[in-house]
């Protein structure tokens, strides 16, 4: 009876306090209504002031009773209530389904048994305790996530296992606001990238706890995997690869494996390596030359152990982009010098280069060698970053910085800092401070200090390579060329212009030394925006061809210009540069591609119509339509799914007059995506996910006391309660029944 | 008579000449090759065969090489050494100046160390100009020397359209340039060597490596281009295509 009339049981009133809830709009409403039963109650007392006071009274005292009560109401009432919350909300669990839990390295017990042993669906121990607790779900992942039941199989053939979309899933497709907990049950194999901070944020937001059960090895007893490679963005047909093989060991120190590199399945170098007891190293290739143009797939692969923990690991693939299409170089010289012949035939046999020597023979006469048409560089040097830009290495030689416009050495500047390009520099009488290169704005370009101007100096050096030099593609190339792999070896040459220091950041590969002085800078090279800067500062490198005691076979020189200039012009971005997500795709996954295409002045371009061609593995092609993305300018972005493993090559096409422009990359499909790779407990990406959420991490062993930590964590939770109390039975009852007093004892007094 | 008399003197003026100024070359320690960006070098062969001029190879020596540098370096850019450079031929210094210059070829004469040689610093870049040889005899034995140099690359005609021809100026034509006593009227052959020819052995790539005047003189325009009688028109030409030779030389 007391709850009917008063809705909440009694220790709610006993425990509870009673508030108004009203707002100031409700305030003000109620001290409206007040005036208004004030200005009534005074006019009710002056229409009946011919009454005995008794019955004044009582009339009165009833009706400001009723309206009283009715002010309260509009007040809003609350009881205020503060109880233990014991919800028994939803446990999602995530079950990894990815093939990585076909490891065995739990104890003899594959990662897949672990796991159903425990958490299976109705037959799991940890299930079956914490189902007894809480409402149950559980949610198998690997590249999609989808909820399963008990007697549901788990096949662990996905070939990818991605948390934050199984995160995703079990907080959007489940009921969020009944949702307590989430418990993630894997190896931690996931890209731990941007949409995963998100969603542990969305979690942390909703107050979610993720738990996270680590099932596997944190450290395999004995492995050998190939990591990474490191490859450059691109070569060209001829070069030598130069790639860096990194490698990560488990209990294999002191053992002698065999590393072998292939292109295509075509061998290109075997290296015998004696395993070092550092967890990681990495192991320097060179091989070749690779001479097909296109996409190849080159394979970097170990010998396997009889006794190792995965033997899939052993092997790495890698696309490198051999281009087809030539370099373009640009080679300016103030004065006719014998450099630009020798530096032509150094280059002549290489059909990757496609140089054009500009030289300044009279005051305002210039001659062109290797133009393709009449009217191009005319002019002389370009005053114009469309026909300037066109190139990918500009060499200036005995160039007087006064013989470039203020326009000119701008374009220079924005040449190598927005547009990417490669400038080198050469010495000669008429460069450097002795080509007023201080006093000018290129000087800021350059990897060297200039000093004061010394037209007269002359000094031969002997050219030797830098501890630095030793490592680097270029020197390396020139050690092997050089008669008996040394360079000392070589003839002097010649340098006039003292170059002795370089910038911070810049590189010394070569030196000179010659004289009394510190030794020489010979070439360096600095990065300048997009671009790289290098200076050659000899005059002479012909006399590396002709000089008698070079033998006829002899091709350091070739070698010298050959590497610098293709080094110099691999990084040199093109107008349209693709950009895939995700790295490594697996069949059934959406590869979104991203272009942010220029001009021929490398200026962004805001409208472009653009399109893309994806040719797969089995030599279908479909075309896509690139869309501008809302928010970045000049950048256009389309999507594609791949199907089938293999190489799917992608054509970007830029329609555009006279011709359309064209970039073109490719992806490889892995049907084990990298599921064996790097493939050991990831215990500090479960600690993470568990921490940023308010979760707790476990270990497989641990995970029975699973449902009485969740149990906890609930338990220390309570709930502040606000009852309303303005539709109280009672309190309308009470109203009613004033109002019927009033009627009955006016009605007892005649009063109308 | 007065005409007689003239030729004599020159001619004893010249033997005398021809004696001493290769005397002063040979003795020559050599320049400095790392001075400048270019030396006229001529080519110094056959040291024994002398004739009333002196030896072969010093034909117009050093006055030609001199006269032809002040145009250069006046016409052009190019940081020439100012003097002559005299270097044999078999000589490893050779190896310095990717440019030489040889001439009356008719009695060059090169044995198989200068051959090899001459090879060398051809196949490997240099650059050489063959100048005022005359007839059908000196063309034989030019082609026989040539041979043990490259006795698989022949000799060919140089097209007007090559980039030798117009690298600094435009020549649109061959002309016969005469010596100095043939200069001043009447016919401007020796010998047989009627028809003049800019001929030149190419390499595997296509490039010009020896570059062979024949039946004309640029010597002698360039030696006597200050003298008033000697005809403007072909000392012109001399210089014009002397400078061409140069900057295609360092260039291609």
């Amino acid at each position: 009876m007391f709850e009917f009339l008063f809705k909440f049981p009694a220790v709610f009133y006993q425990h509870g306090t009673v508030q108004l809830g009203y707002t100031w709009i409700g305030y003000a409403a109620a001290v409206a209504v007040a005036l208004i039963a004030a200005l009534v109650l005074a006019g009710y007392l002056h229409r009946f002031a011919s009454l005995r006071p008794l019955d004044r009274l009582a009339l009165t005292g009833l009706r400001a009773a009723w309206v009283a009560l009715l002010v309260l109401t509009l007040c809003q009432p609350l009881l205020v209530v503060t109880v233990p919350v014991t919800l028994r909300g939803d446990v999602v669990v995530l079950l990894d389904d990815s093939q990585s839990m076909r490891i065995r390295d739990t104890a003899g017990e594959g990662r897949g048994v672990t796991l159903q042993r425990l958490f299976a669906p109705g037959s799991g121990e940890v299930s079956q305790a914490l189902a007894e607790k809480f409402p149950l779900h559980h949610v198998a992942f690997g590249l999609t996530a989808e909820r399963i039941d008990a007697g549901t199989e788990l096949e662990f053939a996905s070939p990818r296992s991605d948390v934050a979309n199984a995160l995703r899933h079990a907080r959007t497709q489940l009921q969020e606001a009944t949702l307590v907990a989430v418990i993630l049950v894997g190896d931690g194999g996931t890209e731990p990238g941007s949409a995963l901070q998100g969603e542990l944020l969305a979690y942390r937001a909703a107050g979610i706890p993720v738990h996270a059960v680590g099932i596997g090895a944190a450290r395999f007893e004995r492995d050998l995997e190939v990591t990474a490679v490191s490859l450059p963005p691109r070569v060209f047909p001829g070069d030598m690869l130069h790639a860096e093989v990194t490698l990560r060991q488990r209990g294999a120190a002191g053992r002698q494996i065999t590393l072998q590199s292939a292109d295509e399945g075509v061998l290109l170098d075997r290296q015998s390596i004696v395993v070092p007891a550092t967890d990681s190293f990495t192991v320097p290739i060179v091989a070749g030359p690779l001479t097909e143009p296109g996409m190849r797939r080159l394979s970097f692969a170990i010998t396997s152990q009889p006794d190792e923990a995965i033997v899939a690991n052993n092997r790495l693939d890698a696309l490198l982009h051999v281009a087809s299409d030539p370099v373009r170089v640009l080679h300016f010289e103030g004065e006719p010098r014998f450099e630009v012949k020798f530096v032509r035939r150094a280059l002549s046999d290489d059909e990757s280069m496609d140089l054009i020597s500009l030289i300044r023979t009279a005051e305002n006469k210039y001659y062109r060698v290797g133009i393709v048409n009449a009217g191009e560089l005319a002019d002389g040097f370009p005053g114009e970053a469309e026909a300037l830009f066109e190139f990918d290495v500009v060499v200036l030689g005995s160039v007087d910085a006064n013989l470039l416009s203020d326009r000119q050495q701008l374009l220079l500047k924005e040449y190598v800092a927005r547009r990417g390009g490669a400038l080198l520099l050469l010495g000669a009488r008429r460069s450097f401070a002795e080509g007023d290169y201080s006093t000018s704005g290129l000087g800021a370009l350059l990897p060297v200090r200039l000093r004061d101007k010394q037209s007269e100096f002359r000094q031969s050096v002997v050219v030797s390579p830098t501890s630095n030099g030793l490592l680097h593609p270029v020197v390396q190339a020139l050690l092997r060329a050089a008669p008996e792999d040394a360079l000392e070896q070589l003839p002097p040459l010649t340098m006039v212009n003292p170059l002795h220091a370089v910038k911070p950041g810049a590189t010394v590969l070569l030196q000179g030394n010659g004289g009394d002085s510190d030794p020489f800078v010979v070439l360096a090279f600095q990065r300048y925006g997009r671009g790289t800067v290098a200076v050659l500062a000899v005059r002479d490198t012909w006399r590396w061809q002709m000089h008698s005691s070079i033998a006829s076979d002899d091709l350091t020189h070739e070698t010298l210009w050959r590497e610098l200039l293709r080094w110099l012009a691999r990084p040199v971005p093109a107008r349209i540069e693709l950009r895939t997500e995700p790295r490594r795709p697996v069949p059934g996954e959406q590869v979104r591609v991203t272009v942010d295409p220029v001009d021929a002045a490398f200026q962004p371009l805001a409208a472009a119509e653009l399109s893309l061609v994806v040719t797969s593995p089995l030599g279908h092609q479909h075309t896509y339509r690139f869309n501008k993305q809302v928010g970045e300018s000049g950048l256009y972005s389309t999507e594609f799914s791949v199907s089938e493993p293999g190489l799917y090559e992608l054509q970007a096409t830029l329609a555009e007059e006279p011709a359309p422009v064209a970039g073109a990359t490719a992806i490889e499909v892995f049907a084990a995506g990298d599921e064996f790779r790097t493939a050991e407990l990831d215990e500090p990406l479960l600690h993470h996910i568990a921490k940023a959420t308010g979760g707790r991490y476990f270990a497989a062993a641990d995970a029975a006391g699973l449902d009485t930590v969740i149990e906890e964590l609930q338990g220390d939770s309570s709930s502040e309660q606000r009852l309303p109390l303005h539709d109280l039975p009672a309190l309308f009852l009470v109203i009613v029944l004033l109002i019927c007093s009033e009627w009955f004892y006016r009605r007892r007094r005649g009063l109308a | 008579m007065w005409r007689f008399r003239r030729c004599t003197v020159a001619a004893l003026c010249a033997a005398l000449h021809g004696l001493l100024t290769p005397l002063c070359a040979l003795s020559n320690g050599g320049v400095d090759p790392t001075e400048h960006e270019f030396y006229f070098t001529r080519g110094i062969y056959g040291q024994g065969a002398e004739d009333d001029w002196g030896p072969r190879w010093a034909i117009d020596y050093p006055t030609a090489d001199q006269q032809f540098l002040i145009a250069l370096r006046r016409l052009t850019l190019v940081d020439a050494f100012a003097s002559d450079n005299a270097v044999p031929i078999d000589d490893p210094r050779l190896r310095d100046f990717p440019f030489t210059y040889i001439l009356e070829v008719g009695s060059l004469i090169l044995d198989d160390d200068q051959a090899r040689s001459l090879r060398e610093y051809l196949d490997k870049g240099g650059f050489l100009v063959i100048d005022d040889f005359w007839g059908t005899w000196a063309w034989r034995n030019l082609q026989t020397q040539l041979a043990k140099v490259f006795p698989d690359r022949p000799i060919v005609e140089v097209p007007m359209a090559h980039p030798v021809f117009h690298a600094f100026y435009d020549v649109r034509e061959i002309l016969q340039v005469p010596n100095v006593y043939q200069a001043s009227g009447g016919r401007t052959h020796e010998l047989d060597g009627y028809n003049p020819h800019v001929r030149g052995i190419f390499d595997e790539q296509g490039r010009l490596m020896v570059l062979i005047n024949w039946n004309t003189d640029l010597g002698d325009a360039w030696e006597w281009a200050d003298n008033p009688r000697y005809p403007l028109r072909f000392s012109t030409y001399a210089y014009e295509l002397g400078i061409n030779f140069v900057i295609y030389a360092m260039s291609h």
